[in-house]
C-alpha cells in the first residue's frame, strides 16, 4: 500500500502530470500527422526524457504512446488517410460518417471508445503482470536465453513485406548490440581502435535515425512526388457521444477492448491487427451490419476501442517477461534501460515504486489522451493543415538535437545520420525497422544468458530441452517464426476446403 | 526488385564472412566455455544462412515482390539524398558555430530544398522553431545543446 501511495504521489505531482499532458499532446498531434508514426515520435522524444528525474521520463512517453495510437483516427475520419496503422481499419466507417456531415460524432465516438479501450487494457495490466511475474519469478539463465529467442522470433511477425529481410534486419540489430565489450570477458569486439565504439554503438542514435530521420527523407521524397496532405473541409457540430450512441456502441467498445488488449500481449502483433479483428467481430456481432461501411458507430468504435487497448496488453510481456510485443515498446524499453530500469519479473519484486507508478501513469495518460482529444477536436482538423516543407526540417533538427543530447557527442550525431541514410536504403530495399531494433534490444539479453548457460552445463546444450519452462518457450519461439510463413497458407488451404473457391476467389478481391 | 534482392542476398553473405573474418582473433569455443567469438560467430552463420536463404526466394519463388520497382535514383530520390547531405553539413556547422546559428541557416535551407519561396515564411519559421527547440529542450528541459568548439 505505502508503494502505492509513494506511486500516485510521483504520478501526481505538477511536474509529472505536466510532462504525462505534454507527451499526450504531442503524441497525438504526431499520430494525427501522416508521415509521423508512432514509433518516430517516441524515438524523436525518448533523448529528452533521460534528463528528467525518477520516472517522470518514462510517464511523458506513455503519453506520448497512448495519445499517438488515438491522433491517427483524426486523419483516418476527416481526410481518409490513417494517421498510424492502427487508425486503417477506422477509415471504413469514419470517413463516410464524416462525409454525412458527422464528423464530431465520429471524432467523438473514437475519442470515447479510445479512452473505453485504453482504461481497460490498464486495468488488465494492473491485474495480470503480477500475477505474471510472481510465475516468472523463479526463471533462470536457460529460461532467459529462450525468453530472448522468443522475443526476437517475433521479428517475423512485424516484418510485414519479406520475412527474410526481416530476420536480416534482426540479425543486424543483434551485430550492431554485440560491438564493444565483451559482457562476460570485458575484452574488445569489432571496435577498429575506436574509442567511440569501445563504449558499443550507442542505442538512442541508432534509434532516432532508423526511425525518424529515415521518415524525414522519405517524407522529403514525398513532398517531391506531391504528395501533400488533402485538405477536406467537414464541419464540426458535436463533440461528445450522445447517450444513445454510447448505450449502443457500449457492448462493441468492451468486446473490442478484450480483443486489443489480449492481441497486445501477444508479443509480434499489434493495433493494426487489433483493430481490424475488432472491426470484424463488431461486424458479426452487429445487430445492424449492413450499415458497416457506410458511416456504422459501431464501426467507428469497435477498431478504435482495440487499437488503444493494446498499449496496457503490450505491456504485460514487456513489464513481466522484458518481451516488447511491437516496435514502439522495443523503443520504450531502451528508454527504460537508460533510466537503469531491467525489464523482467524482478522488477516487479526489486522497483515497486516504479511498477505502481507506470500503472498509475498509464491510467493518467489514457484520461489525458481523452481529455486532449475532446477539447481538441474542433481544432483538430488544423493539425493537418501543416505542411510537410515545414515538418521535414523540424523532424531533422529535432533528430540532431535528440541524439546529441543523450551522451553530448557530435560523433553521435552522424551516427543519426548514417543509420537515417541506410534505413531509408533499407525501406526501399523492404526490410522494416522494428526487427532491428528488436535485435538490438534482446541480442544482449540472448548473448548473456546463452553463455552463461553453456558456462554452468559445461557446454552441454540438452540443458535448453530438459527444463521444460525453457524448451516450451523455444518451442513457442520456433512456432512464432514459422507461423507468419506457413499461416496463411494453411489458412488459404482451409478456406478452400471449407468454404470453396468462391470464397478465396472473394477474398482475394477484397 | 529480383536484382536488388540478389544484391542483398550476396551482401549478407559478404558482411557474415567479414564478420568471421575480423573476429578471427577473438577466443573461441574452448574447453566447454563460449568464448568473445561464440556469439559473432552465431551471427556471421545466421547472415550468410539469411543470405542463402533470400537468394534462393530468388530463384524458386520468383513472384515474390519481383514487380516491385526499386527506386534509389529518381529526383524525388536524389533530393531525399541531398537533404542527408544538407543535414550532414549542418552537423558540421553545430560544431562550428552551434545550435542556434547552425539552425537558422539550417531550416530554412531545408524549407527551400522543398520548394519554399517566400523568404519571410522561411525567416519566421526557422524562427519560430529554434526558439522553440531551445526554450523546451535548454531552459525548460535543462538539456545541453551543440556548441561552437570555438567557445568552449
Amino acid at each position: 500500500m505505502n508503494d502505492i501511495l509513494t506511486a500516485a504521489s510521483a504520478v501526481f505531482s505538477l511536474h509529472a502530470l505536466l510532462m504525462i499532458f505534454l507527451g499526450a499532446f504531442a503524441g497525438v498531434i504526431i499520430g494525427a500527422l501522416p508521415g509521423l508514426t508512432v514509433n518516430m515520435g517516441i524515438a524523436l522524444l525518448m533523448p529528452l526524457t533521460f534528463t528528467f528525474q525518477g520516472m517522470t521520463g518514462i510517464l511523458m512517453l506513455l503519453g506520448v504512446y497512448c495519445g499517438a495510437i488515438y491522433g491517427g483516427s483524426i486523419t483516418a475520419i476527416l481526410i481518409n488517410t490513417p494517421g498510424t496503422p492502427a487508425s486503417a481499419a477506422t477509415i471504413l466507417d469514419g470517413y463516410p460518417l464524416a462525409l454525412k456531415g458527422e464528423a464530431g460524432r465520429a471524432l467523438g465516438l473514437s475519442t470515447m471508445s479510445s479512452l473505453v479501450g485504453g482504461l481497460f487494457s490498464a486495468i488488465c495490466l494492473v491485474l495480470v503482470s503480477p500475477l505474471l511475474a510472481k510465475v516468472a519469478v523463479g526463471l533462470s539463465a536457460p529460461e532467459y536465453f529462450s525468453l530472448a529467442v522468443f522475443g526476437i522470433s517475433i521479428i517475423t511477425s512485424v516484418s510485414s513485406l519479406s520475412i527474410v529481410k526481416g530476420l536480416m534486419g534482426g540479425a543486424l540489430g543483434l551485430f550492431i548490440a554485440m560491438i564493444g565489450l565483451d559482457p562476460m570477458t570485458a575484452g574488445f569486439r569489432y571496435t577498429f581502435d575506436s574509442v567511440y565504439l569501445m563504449g558499443g554503438i550507442s542505442f538512442v542514435p541508432v534509434l532516432v535515425g532508423l526511425f525518424a530521420f529515415s521518415q524525414g527523407m522519405v517524407s522529403m521524397e514525398d513532398s517531391y512526388r506531391g504528395g501533400e496532405n488533402r485538405k477536406v473541409q467537414v464541419p464540426i457540430k458535436r463533440i461528445l457521444p450522445t447517450w444513445l450512441d454510447m448505450k449502443r456502441v457500449f457492448p462493441t467498445q468492451m468486446r473490442s477492448a478484450i480483443i486489443g488488449t489480449i492481441i497486445g500481449a501477444i508479443p509480434g502483433t499489434g493495433g493494426d491487427i487489433a483493430s481490424y479483428v475488432s472491426y470484424t467481430e463488431a461486424k458479426r456481432w452487429s445487430k445492424h451490419p449492413e450499415e458497416f461501411g457506410h458511416g456504422s458507430v459501431e464501426g467507428v468504435s469497435a477498431p478504435e476501442a482495440g487499437a488503444n487497448a493494446v498499449a496496457g496488453g503490450a505491456l504485460v510481456p514487456l513489464l513481466t517477461l522484458g518481451i516488447p510485443g511491437d516496435g514502439a515498446t522495443a523503443i520504450m524499453m531502451g528508454a527504460f534501460m537508460v533510466q537503469g530500469l531491467s525489464l523482467g519479473p524482478l522488477l516487479f519484486t526489486e522497483h515497486p515504486v516504479e511498477v505502481n507508478t507506470i500503472f498509475i501513469g498509464l491510467f493518467v495518460a489514457n484520461l489525458m489522451m481523452a481529455a486532449i482529444g475532446f477539447a481538441g477536436l474542433r481544432s483538430s482538423a488544423k493539425i493537418m493543415d501543416v505542411p510537410r516543407r515545414i515538418l521535414v526540417p523540424i523532424v531533422l533538427t529535432l533528430c540532431a538535437v535528440g541524439s546529441y543530447s543523450v551522451n553530448h557527442t557530435m560523433i553521435d550525431v552522424f551516427v543519426t545520420m548514417g543509420f537515417g541514410v541506410l534505413g531509408y536504403i533499407l525501406l526501399k530495399l523492404d526490410f522494416s525497422m522494428s526487427p532491428i531494433v528488436i535485435g538490438i534490444i534482446l541480442g544482449p539479453m540472448a548473448e548473456t544468458n546463452l553463455r552463461r548457460t553453456l558456462v554452468m552445463s559445461q557446454g552441454d546444450y540438452s540443458v535448453f530441452f530438459t527444463r521444460p519452462v525453457c524448451a516450451t518457450f523455444l518451442v513457442i519461439a520456433v512456432m512464432t517464426l514459422f507461423l507468419p510463413i506457413v499461416g496463411p497458407k494453411v489458412w488459404a488451404w482451409w478456406k478452400k476446403r471449407s468454404g470453396g473457391p468462391a470464397l478465396v476467389e472473394a477474398e482475394g478481391k477484397e | 526488385m529480383r536484382k536488388y534482392n540478389i544484391v542483398v542476398a550476396f551482401g549478407a553473405a559478404l558482411f557474415g564472412t567479414l564478420i568471421m573474418y575480423f573476429g578471427r582473433d577473438l577466443s573461441g569455443f574452448e574447453d566447454g566455455v563460449p568464448g568473445e567469438n561464440y556469439w559473432p560467430s552465431i551471427i556471421a552463420w545466421l547472415f550468410i544462412l539469411l543470405g542463402a536463404l533470400q537468394l534462393l526466394e530468388v530463384i524458386f519463388f520468383k513472384g515474390t515482390r519481383a514487380e516491385k520497382k526499386v527506386d534509389l535514383s529518381s529526383k524525388p530520390v536524389r533530393m531525399a539524398y541531398l537533404s542527408a547531405l544538407v543535414s550532414g553539413i549542418y552537423g558540421g556547422l553545430l560544431l562550428a558555430v552551434g545550435f542556434v546559428a547552425a539552425s537558422l541557416v539550417f531550416v530554412p535551407s531545408v524549407m527551400a530544398l522543398m520548394g519554399e519561396r517566400k523568404i519571410w515564411v522561411a525567416a519566421t519559421v526557422s524562427v519560430a522553431v529554434v526558439g522553440t527547440i531551445y526554450v523546451f529542450f535548454a531552459l525548460v528541459f535543462n538539456t545541453t545543446l551543440p556548441s561552437s568548439v570555438f567557445f568552449e
